[in-house]
């Protein structure tokens, strides 16, 4: 009987939380004016909207997929061949803009941290973006070398 | 301005489709429609609010925190990742201001002597439990409404109430409360069971009431 009453005031814990408890006036036009009253005195809104995060997000992994498919052993056929066609290949994300997409990345997505700076996965993609542009970086050094 | 508030755009009932729709009313309202926002005010000004009611036990504290809730969501909408549903988002929103008011006007310090009276001893309990119309409502145990549980919750000791409201309402960790509160989580799960004890003497009370009737 205990288990039972208590199942039943779960389910109606969460009940209030969904129905909720309507104000006994409308808040909204004092909520409208204290915004407009700090946008007036130059305090803006923080941190970038969440899908230009998404879409550096998405660039970074796109990107950092594709340089890790491309790394010798690093897809699934195993160690790819040495010679022409792999520097080809290894040196086409700097070709096709692939550095200068990490950059804007890193550049919005350092400045989500900096309004942000407590957000851990910010830092960790922050981090990841660093990593991958050395890669890159590094590659096409490689690559500069063996070309020349 | 004075009527009730106009809280009948409420979420879909179909949650696919309330999160869809607050998504694309996040995504306006971040690039600026006051509009947008406005119905995001309107499908969650209801939770948001009989959060901070549960809170701050006080109507006149619960809206100006409701109202500070919104204007914070304001300029941190886009901090909101779409991940979970927005009216959770709102929720942390108004429990991390509840938490800097709380600290600020020391009412810490007055929750823990609360939270100290409240172990004393379950005399507290039963005294709670004895208040005339704890149940007001008529409730009985099997055709339990929200309403009675919420007058219910209303008449718990301040410290039990908020263990409560955050643990069993708001779906908060003991850790979590733990953390919020600057108690240990021996503590809030002491008066965790104690609200839950108290809420059932309640109820109860108020089930014998409309038996005898």
């Amino acid at each position: 009987m205990e288990r039972e009453r208590d199942s039943r005031l779960d389910r109606l814990a969460a009940k209030l939380r969904d129905e909720g408890v309507a104000p006994e006036r409308d808040l909204w036009p004092e909520i409208d004016a204290a915004i407009t009253r700090r946008e007036r005195a130059g305090l803006g809104r923080k941190s970038l909207p969440w899908w230009r995060m998404a879409g550096a997000a998405a660039a970074v992994l796109i990107l950092a997929v594709g340089i890790g498919t491309m790394l010798p052993g690093g897809g699934p056929e195993g160690p790819a061949p040495a010679g022409p066609e792999v520097v080809r290949m290894t040196t086409e994300p700097a070709e096709t803009g692939g550095m200068a997409t990490l950059d804007r990345a890193l550049e919005q997505l350092e400045e989500a941290l900096a309004a942000d700076p407590d957000n851990l996965s910010l830092s960790r993609l922050v981090l990841m973006v660093h990593k991958t542009r050395s890669e890159l970086l590094r590659r096409n050094l490689t690559t500069g070398l063996r070309v020349g | 301005m004075n009527g009730p508030d106009r809280t009948d755009q409420r979420p879909d009932h179909c949650p696919e489709a309330a999160f869809a729709a607050d998504l694309a009313l996040c995504e306006r309202a971040v690039a600026g429609d006051r509009a947008a926002f406005e119905q995001i005010y309107r499908r969650h000004a209801a939770r948001v609010h009989g959060l901070c009611l549960r809170l701050t036990g006080d109507r006149t504290e619960a809206e100006g925190l409701v109202q500070d809730t919104f204007v914070k969501a304001w300029f941190s909408l886009a901090g909101y990742a779409g991940q979970g549903h927005l009216g959770g988002w709102l929720g942390r929103v108004a429990v991390n201001l509840w938490r800097d008011r709380f600290r600020a006007r020391n009412r810490g310090a007055r929750l823990l002597e609360r939270l100290a009276e409240e172990a004393a001893g379950d005399e507290a309990v039963r005294t709670a439990a004895a208040v005339p119309g704890a149940a007001a409502g008529g409730g009985v145990i099997p055709l339990l409404l929200a309403v009675d549980l919420e007058r219910a919750v209303a008449r718990l000791p301040e410290g039990g109430r908020t263990v409560y409201v955050l643990h069993d309402v708001e779906g908060y960790t003991h850790r979590e409360i733990a953390d919020l509160l600057g108690v240990a989580v021996g503590t809030v799960k002491a008066h965790l069971h104690r609200a839950r004890r108290l809420l059932r003497t309640m109820l109860s009370e108020g089930r014998e009431a409309a038996h005898g009737a």
